[in-house]
């Protein structure tokens, strides 16, 4: 079945909707899941949990690309889960990388930024993979909204991870100093 | 800004490069640069053991890396899928159009989205690389190797400049670079937009 057919269902109110979504995009949504928290049962949870949003919010949206809509909530989903379970000590092997990898960009620290901040930072970061070669994009998304290993991004590019390693680092600080060059750092 | 809050703000990058990175991207397969390079070759040893290339007058320097792609005909070019860019309420947004992968279907296809009238026309598309050409002593055989750098540049009439009172401009070519560079296999390094 078509996305635009699944959508039709989710507006017609009609069940099926979540088993084809699931059946669909349910490997997909594991994935995005077991990266971030890298523990099948949550995994499961948050994975279900996203139908059942993706249920609650078709209608009145209507996504345009329903798998990045469903692994939107999913990866929302599961970071929150990650982070409940990271103050007890559990889970997400890859995520402490990741968030610490990400700090080389932006400083961690406590600071309050209103929405408008936000979405102007959003923009850039857009705009910045938009004027990346294809894939050096595709490396960063991986990385940084899929939450995969550098390994499995390796295996997927036929690369060594050394080199992806070695090419995340780059593109961190050409983004880190696009960020600074414009004033958001 | 925390760390954590800057990996929720990736999480509302572009649906549509999140969807794009579902699948790894297709390389530019070396074999496929050697093909390239040895058809390249092989073209220049003809024209130069013709003699024709050294004494044409208006003989370019010879980039034989470079593909001047508005003269191809859409018969002969495998249609495909391809994004158009284009801008609505305030965005840009994209749409896959099944189409000869042509630039002058593509560029056609891109101003229909954006509202852009026929009078805005593409002069060229170019392909550059930072490969080098080298011909024998007696000019008998040239060779070209291509590079590992591929710069897309796109001409296109000045009168695309009327439209920015309507459009806004930063956007408006922003999709014209998503749509142009796009489509190709080529991962491309660099674009250059020349409005003549």
């Amino acid at each position: 079945m078509n996305d635009q057919e699944m959508i039709r269902l989710f507006w017609e109110r009609n069940e099926n909707a979540i088993s084809e979504a699931s059946a669909k995009y349910g490997h997909y949504c594991s994935g995005i899941a077991m990266n971030i928290l890298n523990n099948r049962e949550d995994a499961e949870e948050c994975v279900n949990e996203a139908y059942l949003q993706a249920w609650n919010s078709i209608p009145p949206q209507k996504p345009k690309i329903l798998s990045a809509f469903l692994g939107r909530i999913v990866r929302n989903l599961s970071f929150n889960r990650y982070k409940q379970r990271h103050s007890a000590k559990r889970g997400g092997h890859e995520i402490p990388l990741i968030l610490d990898e990400l700090a080389e960009i932006i400083p961690d620290r406590n600071s309050v930024e209103d929405e408008v901040f936000r979405r102007e930072l959003k923009q850039c970061v857009d705009r910045f993979l938009d004027a990346l070669p294809e894939e050096k994009r595709y490396l960063f998304l991986r990385r940084y909204w899929y939450s995969d290993s550098v390994t499995s991004i390796a295996e997927k590019l036929g690369r060594s991870a050394d080199s992806v390693s070695v090419e995340l680092h780059r593109i961190r600080k050409r983004l880190r100093d696009d960020l600074a060059e414009r004033g958001y750092i | 800004m925390k760390k954590e809050d800057f990996y929720e703000l990736l999480g509302e990058l572009d649906a549509g490069k999140i969807k794009a990175a579902e699948k790894p991207p297709v390389r530019p397969l070396k074999r496929n640069r050697i093909g390239i390079a040895a058809a390249c070759a092989a073209c220049l040893a003809l024209i130069l053991t013709a003699g024709i290339a050294l004494h044409h007058r208006n003989a370019k320097p010879s980039v034989s890396s470079a593909a001047d792609m508005s003269s191809e005909d859409a018969s002969d070019v495998e249609s495909k899928d391809v994004e158009i860019y284009y801008l609505s309420g305030g965005e840009i947004r994209h749409e896959s159009e099944f189409l000869p992968c042509v630039p002058k279907n593509i560029f056609a296809s891109w101003k229909k989205k954006n509202g852009i009238g026929d009078e805005v026309e593409l002069l060229g598309v170019k392909i550059e690389d930072n490969g080098r050409d080298a011909v024998s002593p007696d000019s008998s055989v040239a060779a070209h190797t291509t590079g590992d750098k591929f710069v897309l540049h796109v001409r296109v009439s000045e009168n695309l400049k009327s439209y920015y009172a309507k459009i806004p401009e930063e956007m408006l070519l922003e999709s014209l670079k998503l749509t142009m560079t796009g489509y190709s296999e080529i991962a491309f390094d660099g674009y250059d937009l020349i409005l003549e």
